[in-house]
């Protein structure tokens, strides 16, 4: 019974916080800013226009977070741009502290394999399958392990 | 909405290049939104920015300085320049002050007003130039003198011709001075109370309400505020500007010290709106000092044709009434702050340790505030900052005074002495830097400069605690320890006004950091924080709350700023109420609070129930901070006593943010 409610209370507070947040930042959406699309959950390396690689050290990266930042950030950036540069700068820098930071690099990494494999035309969609999937399978090891766990506990007795 | 044609003139660059050109382009209206089209003749390219746009229109001009960046470049490379089109500011997007019709580049001058002394800079067309008063001082005296119905501010010196003069005027009583200390702050704070022993009026009640400031005038207290007497200050400083410029000035860049809150800022910029003048960027004291160190090594690398790679400098800066602290990482004309610390000791203090040191019963003398008192006072504090000055370049120094009354005061004070008596302060400046360098990562190893700046820079034991601590033999040299803050500030106006200099010398860009925690009281007393200090600015974090108690129908979000671990230890900012959760048992709420700090560093608290979810939650809440007015110290106290424990928030145990 567990295992079916679980993953939905998971699926709807992950989405319950994304549209949380996409009310308050008024925003409006960057219809055309050009090639590079600055959704929620862009390619980092893309957002730092860096080549997919494990070879793109850390100086690139600092490199191309600076030379971004020249042309995104809002202080550079007309008055009538600054809600939406500051969504851009917003991007740039989340893809700037995940990817110096050796750790969350390793797991941003990580993730990103996996978002690739789930070859969903939605990428939005596959992740929030994937993440549904992944709480199915924690929730059934959990139950595994409880179950596991009373009947160790029975042998005791 | 109709289309509106105007012939006009824009100046557009490239980015990275010199020279800047001007072209003649179409701006018409469409929409609420001015659209800029290039000319067919005009050579704009997809990668021009504009810096400025000149709409002539008869005889008057309009000038916007902000429109900058080619926006909607939709064509691909090859097609037809006529194609492209350009949206620039329009009058309802601008700031929101009044467009008046300007012909001259609006550029905002720099200030830095210290506790002590006070500067104004300029970008001149080539370079920061620093103002001189009428006395030839680039250094003025922060102070306001009330005389009958006159009033004077440091800015020209009075009526007093000579300095020394000058400074018994200024501690007769009748002049108020220190404001930076004052300001913002309640009379429960510690700065306040120790202010009291300034020759002019500084009365408390100890109950969180602002202090009682008053002047003597003609043997009479006479009451005002910090705000108002800082206003009355940058009313004589933006006259010498505007003597100087010839024109009128409305903008303007200040440094602040680190260690101002929030609540702080917003009265530092009422007294500016007082004076007429608007606050373009607040910036921290240290970050300005970065900028300035970001240009001199952009500069260098342009002559040495060097690799460009990032340096790292610790900046430490003492004035008066605050010392800052701060990492700045630099590469290519960008300036990132990695950390910033700061605390409300300076120059101010050492003097009153000193004079406490020199004469024992110090305290009991300055009660009641007398005319003849506050003389001998004054007297005092002459010679004791006379001698912390001697003490700078000498290894000891006499202080002989008479005080009046049959008081005497005879002592030598040596180094020894020196540093003895005023150990708590350089406690609290090892403090701050070593809370530096432990937020940025940093080893000392890691620091390429240490940049020294402010007054008590100059003290000899300041020099030696931070270069130890950095493991430095000297400090950077090619910054001017009093002039460099207003002159980061002054540049930064500059590139806040979208000005550019043809050699590349404005290129510059400084990502700040905030200063300190933001956050809301949760888990009882405490103090969490959304926004951690040093996080890049602008920002945005979220956090989740649950209810403490079954049913819980309401929660008071009361959103604090400060260092402390308790919520009662830091600064604060505001409350509101989130009502209508459905009723549940406790835990079993999630409330999102999400803080903003946007561009205009203008922080925003969003808070609202994420779950449940369905059509009976509230809407979400979003706030402007601070909201609180004066006597916040109240309002804390006020809160626990009328609601207690029963709409308290508690941390959600944290699962992964997404």
């Amino acid at each position: 019974m567990s295992t079916s409610t679980f993953p939905i209370a998971r699926f709807v507070d992950c989405a319950g916080a994304h549209g949380g947040r996409r009310s308050h930042c008024k925003v409006q959406a960057v219809a055309d800013s050009g090639s590079v699309s600055w959704g929620k959950k862009s390619d980092y390396y893309k957002v730092l226009s860096l080549e997919h690689s494990a070879a793109v050290g850390t100086v690139e990266i600092k490199r191309a977070f600076r030379r971004l930042a020249l042309r995104y950030h809002p202080d550079v950036c007309p008055p009538s741009r600054r809600a939406e540069s500051t969504e851009l700068f917003l991007e740039l820098r989340r893809a700037y502290e995940t990817l110096t930071d050796p750790a969350r690099r390793i797991r941003y990494e990580a993730e990103l394999r996996t978002t690739e494999k789930a070859t969903a035309a939605d990428d939005e969609f596959a992740r929030d399958v994937w993440e549904a999937q992944l709480c199915v399978l924690r929730a059934r090891s959990e139950q595994r392990r409880q179950r596991a766990r009373h009947r160790t506990g029975h042998r005791c007795d | 909405m109709g289309l509106v044609f105007v012939r006009c003139e824009a100046v557009v660059q490239r980015r990275g290049l010199p020279g800047r050109r001007a072209v003649s382009a179409d701006l018409f209206r469409r929409g609420g939104r001015f659209i800029l089209q290039p000319r067919l003749n005009s050579s704009v390219l997809g990668g021009d920015s504009w810096l400025s746009i000149v709409v002539k229109r008869g005889k008057t001009s309009r000038w916007c300085s902000d429109a900058d960046i080619a926006i909607r470049s939709t064509t691909s490379k090859g097609k037809r320049m006529a194609e492209q089109f350009y949206t620039v500011a329009s009058d309802s997007e601008t700031t929101g002050e009044d467009k008046s019709q300007l012909s001259f580049p609006d550029v905002a001058i720099g200030i830095d007003i210290g506790t002590s002394k006070c500067s104004v800079a300029i970008w001149n067309g080539h370079q920061v130039e620093l103002l001189k008063n009428t006395r030839n001082q680039k250094g003025m005296r922060s102070y306001v003198m009330f005389k009958d119905d006159t009033l004077s501010a440091g800015v020209t010196g009075g009526a007093a011709q000579e300095s020394a003069h000058e400074e018994r005027d200024i501690l007769s009583g009748s002049a108020i001075f220190n404001m930076k200390r004052l300001i913002g702050r309640m009379d429960t704070d510690e700065v306040v109370q120790a202010s009291k022993t300034l020759p002019f009026l500084v009365q408390t009640l100890g109950i969180g309400v602002r202090p009682f400031i008053a002047a003597l005038v003609n043997n009479m207290w006479r009451s005002t505020t910090p705000e108002e007497v800082l206003a009355i200050f940058l009313l004589e400083l933006k006259a010498l500007v505007e003597m100087h410029l010839k024109h009128p000035v409305r903008n303007a860049v200040l440094t602040i010290p680190v260690a101002f809150s929030r609540f702080q800022q917003t009265r530092i910029e009422r007294a500016f709106a007082m004076a007429g003048l608007h606050v373009l960027r607040l910036m921290p004291e240290p970050t300005a000092v970065a900028l300035l160190y970001a240009q001199q090594q952009q500069q260098l690398m342009h002559d040495n044709m060097g690799s460009g790679i990032e340096k790292i400098a610790l900046i430490f800066n003492m004035g008066a009434g605050y010392s800052d602290a701060a990492v700045a990482a630099t590469a290519g004309g960008v300036s990132q702050i990695r950390a910033l610390s700061g605390c409300t000791v300076g120059g101010e203090d050492i003097l009153q340790n000193i004079m406490r040191h020199v004469l024992p019963n110090f305290d009991s003398l300055y009660d009641g505030h007398t005319v003849d008192r506050i003389k001998s006072m004054g007297l005092l504090r002459i010679a004791t900052q006379d001698a912390i000055h001697k003490l700078a370049n000498q290894e000891s120094v006499d202080i002989n005074i008479d005080l009046g009354n049959g008081q005497k005061v005879s002592k030598v004070l040596d180094h020894s002495e020196f540093e003895q008596v005023n150990r708590a302060i350089f406690e609290k400046c090892e403090k701050i830097i070593i809370q530096c360098l432990v937020d940025a990562k940093l080893e000392p190893e890691d620091i390429n400069d240490v940049i020294l700046v402010g007054g008590c820079s100059k003290i000899p034991r300041i020099r030696s605690l931070v270069l130890g601590l950095c493991k430095k033999e000297v400090s950077y040299k090619n910054i001017d320890a009093l002039e460099a803050a207003v002159s980061g500030a002054a540049m930064e106006g500059a590139i806040a006004s979208g000005v550019t200099d043809p050699s590349g010398s404005l290129d510059l860009l400084t990502i700040q950091a905030t200063p300190m925690n933001l956050g809301i009281r949760a888990d009882g007393n405490n103090f969490a924080a959304i926004i951690p200090r040093n996080t890049t600015v602008p920002a945005r974090r979220d956090m989740l709350f649950t209810t403490t108690h079954d049913n819980q129908t309401e929660a008071l979000i009361a959103v604090y700023e400060g260092e402390g671990e308790q919520a009662e230890d830091n600064h604060l900012l505001g409350y509101f109420k989130i009502a209508g959760i459905p009723p549940a048992p406790k835990g079993s709420v999630e409330i999102s609070v999400c803080m903003d700090i946007d561009a205009s560093n203008v922080l925003r608290v969003f808070a609202g129930v994420v779950k449940p979810q369905g059509p009976a939650i509230p809407p979400f809440i979003e706030v402007r901070m601070p909201t609180l007015d004066d006597g916040h110290g109240w309002c804390g106290q006020a809160l626990a006593k009328m609601y207690g424990k029963t709409i308290d928030l508690a941390v959600l145990p944290k699962k992964l943010q997404p």
